[in-house]
């Protein structure tokens, strides 16, 4: 049956290119601030339940939704530079401070979750698509994975223009490269971490909407194990180029996928040993440079 | 007789030990408490050998831990003697850090991920329904006969007795200045004629073995668990609370820190865990920022004394 693994392989591609979407946000913050979000999965858990609520109680549907998703988070971004990153990146060792500091706000996030949501797994509706499922090589395909994975091509090349095409994208790359040239040049750093943190945190806001058909369900401690999934995805791309993720997500789409059809009860197992592997024979990423010392 | 500083806060804490572990559970009857105290004092310490001494943060740590219940769960299941099952657990975690030792060379946020991968899939390993032959996979470790409190108390407060030790004995060596050293600069460490690798290999496989311990100890007193309440993030998260509450790198600080909050824990927390969670995770931001070197440090600022 070869047929199985085409559908493996096509299907491993989609959710992949979902998964880029899911870690794109991520890479773009550590690539600008340097600041290493352990509480990413968070933000999408959060954004999982504001999308369930607004259907719960008004009936929007998830497309709908996005719409006060995306400025709202954009906002919770940069309420997030404010309050936390601007004065941890004054510290004697940002990186370390950071990870910390996002460690203890994820345990923060998560428990306030669990309190005012209650522990019960939320799932939201399929209907908001004209078609349920299409046929893929004999087998059966949630059209919502071609559907996220379209969206997930849009909000990747806009992220290119966004980088790439406007004066801010060019000021933050010069951040991105040399920070201190940067600001010797006139660049106000300030500003363009506040922004980079709103569009990366309303990207992975638009991610965590669609999260429930990939996670299965919402629930508060989802995150941890989305905030690794991530951050192992952007490692295999290259840890601070947000284009690369793309390659790392297609990977772990695959992994997953082709397990989980071939040996289902170990394949989340294996996936972790193999993003271990993956991070110590080439922690510079696929796309990477030599960064390993001593 | 004289003795000189180490010797003297070595005394005082055998003494404070002596105190609180013999008269303590006399006066209070809630006995699990201070059996679960050392348990993640000697935790607490362990963490500390790795992050307070060299620097590294493995947010993965509670994965020893759980390999540590593990390694004596199947080896009692399996029908060795308690002496033998503690040092399998120890053994096993230990093997699992041996295996991780090339992750060290990795620094900052790849050493972090890498370890919290680990953890995952080391958990995924273990609650696997398909191991059900050894580890129960899901269906958790049940050895309720080799329960015995007085001897599990026991253990516990020498095995408690040796990290403290062991823990003073490297700050105060050559080793600990090697581990210093490496915190510091290991570019630097390694140029000066320190062996990099070969030390932050030993304080990662001396910390690994004592949380092995823990977890061993941890397992006996539970004596039924299942594979989440061992292999739980959040004990990842206690001992980095309680270490830069304390002061990361001191002997005081550590032990300080745990008493304090996981009294605190004991007494709220176990009703109401989200809440604590939620406390720890909020005091962890505050105290990184604020306090970053913990209440030894402030209480040296204070006295004007060098803390241990």
């Amino acid at each position: 049956m070869a047929s199985i693994l085409y559908y493996a392989i096509l299907s491993g591609v989609l959710i992949g290119l979902y998964y880029s979407l899911m870690a794109l946000g991520l890479n773009l913050v550590f690539g600008v601030t340097r600041i290493v979000n352990l509480s990413h999965g968070d933000f999408i858990m959060l954004s999982a339940y504001t999308s369930f609520w607004l259907f719960f109680y008004f009936h929007l549907s998830p497309l709908v939704g996005l719409v006060i998703v995306i400025p709202l988070f954009f906002l919770v971004g940069i309420l997030t530079y404010f309050a936390l990153v601007k004065k941890l990146l004054k510290s004697k060792d940002p990186e370390m401070t950071s990870f910390i500091v996002f460690f203890g706000l994820s345990f923060s996030i998560e428990s306030a979750a669990a309190i005012t949501f209650g522990n019960s797994y939320r799932s939201l509706p399929l209907n908001f698509l004209p078609i349920s499922h299409i046929n893929v090589f004999g087998y059966s395909m949630p059209f919502v994975n071609v559907f996220v994975a379209i969206l997930a091509v849009i909000v990747i090349l806009f992220t290119y223009v966004y980088l790439n095409r406007t004066k801010i994208g060019l000021k933050t790359r010069a951040i991105m490269s040399n920070k201190e040239t940067a600001i010797s040049f006139g660049i106000n750093p300030g500003v363009i971490f506040a922004v980079s943190l709103g569009i990366g945190i309303a990207i992975t806001a638009i991610a965590g909407v669609f999260s429930p058909y990939f996670f299965g369900a919402i629930y508060p401690s989802e995150g941890g194990i989305i905030t690794i999934i991530a951050f192992s995805i952007i490692i295999i791309g290259s840890l601070g180029n947000p284009l690369a993720t793309v390659i790392g997500g297609i990977v772990y789409g695959l992994i997953i996928n082709v397990t989980g059809i071939y040996i289902p009860g170990w394949s989340y197992a294996i996936t972790f040993i193999v993003l271990v592997t993956i991070i110590l024979v080439r922690p510079n990423g696929i796309l990477g440079g030599k960064i390993r010392e001593v | 007789m004289k003795f000189n500083k180490y010797t003297k806060v070595l005394i005082g804490i055998l003494v404070f030990y002596l105190v609180l572990y013999l008269v303590g559970p006399m006066v209070y009857s809630n006995q699990s408490f201070f059996e679960t105290l050392i348990i993640f004092t000697i935790l607490t310490l362990s963490f500390n050998i790795v992050y307070g001494f060299t620097g590294y943060l493995p947010f993965g740590y509670a994965a020893f831990f759980g390999l540590g219940a593990y390694g004596f769960g199947i080896a009692v299941m399996r029908g060795f003697d308690i002496e033998t099952a503690l040092a399998m657990g120890g053994a096993l975690s230990l093997l699992f850090a041996v295996i991780f030792i090339p992750m060290l060379r990795l620094k900052g946020a790849y050493f972090a991920i890498a370890n919290l991968a680990a953890f995952e899939g080391i958990y995924y390993i273990f609650s696997n329904q398909s191991l059900d032959w050894l580890t129960r996979g899901p269906y958790g470790i049940s050895i309720p006969s080799v329960y015995n409190f007085g001897e599990t108390y026991v253990a516990s407060v020498v095995i408690l007795v040796v990290i403290t030790v062991l823990t003073l004995y490297i700050k105060t060596s050559n080793i600990g200045l090697a581990f210093k050293a490496i915190k510091e600069d290991q570019t630097t460490a390694s140029l000066s004629g320190i062996n990099v690798p070969l030390y932050r290999a030993m304080a990662w496989m001396i910390s690994a073995l004592f949380a092995g311990f823990s977890g061993g100890l941890f397992a006996w007193y539970l004596s039924f668990f299942y594979p989440e309440s061992v292999f739980s993030i959040n004990y990842s998260l206690f001992v980095i609370v309680f270490t830069i509450f304390g002061g990361a790198g001191t002997l005081m600080g550590p032990i300080i820190g745990t008493i304090v909050l996981y009294s605190a824990y004991d007494t709220i927390g176990i009703t109401y865990p989200e809440y604590f969670t939620l406390i720890f995770g909020i005091a962890i931001i505050l105290l990184v920022l604020f306090l970053p070197n913990g209440l030894m440090d402030l209480i040296s600022k204070y006295t004007k004394k060098e803390m241990v």
